[in-house]
């Protein structure tokens, strides 16, 4: 019932902007440490600029639109801005966020223009002069660890406190925990199902590693990652590792899970004759997620795109789980 | 007998053993009788056969077909345009390629890589043909210098936009780094079918213009004064060049350094004449090409590194110890 659901989730927003009773100690100045050192926040920002994915999307569900945001070319379709955003905004009204040029670097002059007073490159992929050059226009906080692997969770506390909102993301967090976890619970067949994430990438298969965050998500919904892929995997963190047409069958597992931007580059990779031998594709045992917005929204998720595209993600690996050949 | 005509022998069995060598190593250890009841006796249930008819055939063909394919188009530019370092990316036929190639995936969504062979094509037909329009302005006609400078200018004109569309494009950037590569993996049966007319067509043109690049190689004054028609000479090896190098770069994508070291490789064994020079060049370009395949198969389990990158590697240092040795003098 994504209908119910949704709308489950839009009342517990609501809930969420109520007035809260006065917190044990102020929110600001507020201090966030990054990989570029540390930002303080003197006082609640209230012209925000999103760069990177994602940020948008865990600060509209906090209620907050910011004043500028990238335009979102992967599941954004021509708008560039994807559906499950799209539909936050309108809900919350009001000015519509400017589109920030998302070609290569951060555009600095478009983003001055703006005047924000606070910029969230939580999950990005900033270089040390990019977030100088930001840092020179306001506070901006980037990522920490390495670039491109925030889990959602951090996004979602990060951004919180930096817009004085700790509370309410702390509790935006746990109400997405539990959307996930009754999610999987309706489908008791993902638990323990060893699954491999594949893809046909520069003439060979791109098996996702342990580092990818498709892959943690999808153990968060209770899936196993195949014993072989994690044999097969490098050391050095990459995000996927490169498999020989040639040895498909190395990768041993329940399930095959597969993303295809259409439906004719599904058809395309599941037509090839080493993907046609493999017994995950007898046993008509491989999820293929299709589609961008449907790809954006779980790769990585955020506390938006989660209640917009995790129904029929789980529906698409259910039904792979539920044909693998049992062990 | 002349010493060349036994070298050229040696060639041919050089190549079979690399055609050998291509069909039975690769990422995966198929015994050489599983290789032999693949080729005779196809059971398409059973992963060896499979892997030895769908994946291994169809890139050892195209290696052959692509690697004599710029052997001599190398050989038949470098000969009609005298210039030593002549090859297919010089005359723009890469660059007008990749153009058409990332035109066809920004403007017109397409993915296949069955669709890109004949936009390739198409660019890199109207790319040679433009640097040759452009070389032809002026007196003195189609020179060599102002053909390398003219292919130089409209390469680096055709390279900007792609860039510029590219980086604009995250989508596109991602669909065209494959193809960009050049890679025989991944090319599958249909691909080889598509483009092995235009390579049995250019392969025959280019081995029946050994005389007249012989004549062109001469100064111009004495191939005419010889009774040589050198304009229609260099139209022929023009249209050899990009029937060769087109079919070559729409099939596997760009890839350097073959169509550059191979003549050069020839040349050093035959000396200066074309006639000799083309033969070589044809069985050495898929020997070089179908040996990097074949290592890029080996050195990175359990992946592949792409032919393209092979090449270049393998190509690169090659190329300047040959220089270094020959000089170019004999050019």
């Amino acid at each position: 019932m994504p209908f119910r659901r949704r709308s489950f989730f839009w009342l517990a927003l609501v809930g969420l902007m109520l007035p809260l009773p006065a917190l044990a100690q102020p929110a600001f100045p507020a201090t966030l440490s990054h990989a570029y050192g540390q930002t303080v926040i003197e006082k609640a920002p209230r012209r925000i600029v999103t760069w990177g994915w994602g940020n948008e999307d865990a600060l509209i569900a906090l209620g907050v639109v910011p004043i500028g945001m990238p335009f979102q070319s992967y599941g954004g379709g021509e708008d560039g801005v994807q559906p499950w955003v799209d539909e936050a905004l309108k809900a919350l009204g009001g000015d519509r966020p400017l589109l920030l040029d998302m070609a290569g670097e951060p555009p600095i002059e478009q983003i001055a223009a703006l005047q924000p007073d606070l910029i969230l490159a939580v999950y990005s992929g900033i270089t040390a002069e990019q977030y100088a050059l930001l840092s020179g226009i306001a506070p901006t906080v980037a990522y920490s660890g390495d670039a491109w692997t925030t889990p959602w969770q951090d996004i979602t506390r990060t951004i919180g406190q930096a817009i004085g909102k700790s509370a309410e993301a702390e509790q935006l967090v746990a109400d997405t925990a539990a959307f996930i976890a009754e999610t999987a619970a309706a489908h008791p067949g993902l638990a323990g199902t060893r699954f491999a994430g594949v893809n046909d990438y520069d003439g060979a298969l791109a098996v996702y590693a342990a580092a990818d965050s498709r892959v943690k998500f999808l153990t968060d919904l209770g899936l196993v990652l195949a014993p072989s892929v994690v044999a097969l995997s490098p050391q050095d963190g990459s995000f996927y590792f490169p498999v020989s047409y040639e040895l498909a069958d190395s990768i041993q597992s329940d399930i095959i899970v597969t993303y295809a931007e259409d439906q004719a580059i599904a058809d395309a990779f599941l037509g090839k004759p080493f993907i046609q031998n493999l017994p995950q594709y007898r046993a008509d045992a491989i999820a293929a997620l299709v589609g961008t917005e449907q790809i954006a929204a779980v790769s990585p998720p955020s506390v938006l795109s989660l209640h917009w595209g995790l129904p029929t993600y789980v529906d698409v690996l259910a039904r792979a789980a539920g044909n693998a050949a049992t062990p | 007998m002349d010493r060349r005509v036994s070298l050229l022998a040696a060639l041919v069995f050089a190549l079979m053993a690399v055609l050998l060598l291509s069909l039975t190593l690769g990422a995966r250890p198929v015994p050489l009788s599983m290789v032999w009841t693949a080729l005779t006796a196809f059971d398409p249930g059973v992963i060896d056969h499979t892997v030895i008819i769908d994946l291994r055939l169809p890139r050892t063909l195209l290696g052959l077909g692509v690697g004599a394919a710029l052997g001599l188009a190398g050989a038949v530019l470098q000969g009609a345009t005298r210039n030593p370092l002549a090859d297919p990316s010089i005359l723009g036929i890469h660059a007008g390629a990749s153009f058409f190639v990332v035109l066809g995936i920004t403007l017109f969504g397409l993915t296949d890589l069955r669709h890109y062979i004949w936009l390739a094509f198409a660019g890199a037909a109207l790319a040679t043909i433009g640097v040759y329009a452009v070389a032809s302005i002026g007196r003195d006609g189609p020179s060599p210098i102002k053909l390398a400078l003219a292919g130089a200018a409209i390469t680096a004109a055709l390279t900007s936009v792609v860039s510029a569309i590219l980086l604009t494009q995250p989508t596109t950037l991602d669909q065209f780094r494959f193809w960009q590569v050049g890679a025989l993996a991944g090319r599958d049966m249909d691909v080889v079918i598509q483009v092995a007319p235009f390579l049995l067509v250019g392969i025959v043109l280019a081995l029946a213009l050994g005389r007249t690049l012989d004549g062109l190689y001469m100064d111009e004054a004495v191939a005419k004064g010889l009774g040589q028609r050198t304009g229609l000479g260099r139209a022929m090896a023009g249209l050899a060049a990009i029937i060769l190098a087109g079919a070559a770069t729409a099939a596997v994508g760009p890839i350097a350094f073959v169509g550059l070291t191979v003549p050069h490789l020839a040349r050093s064994i035959t000396g200066p004449a074309y006639r000799w020079i083309l033969p070589f060049a044809m069985l050495l370009g898929p020997i070089l090409l179908l040996a990097a395949d074949v290592v890029g198969r080996l050195v990175a389990p359990p992946g592949e590194v792409q032919v393209g990158i092979v090449t270049a590697l393998i190509g690169a240092p090659f190329f300047i110890a040959l220089i270094r040795r020959r000089k170019l003098a004999e050019l």
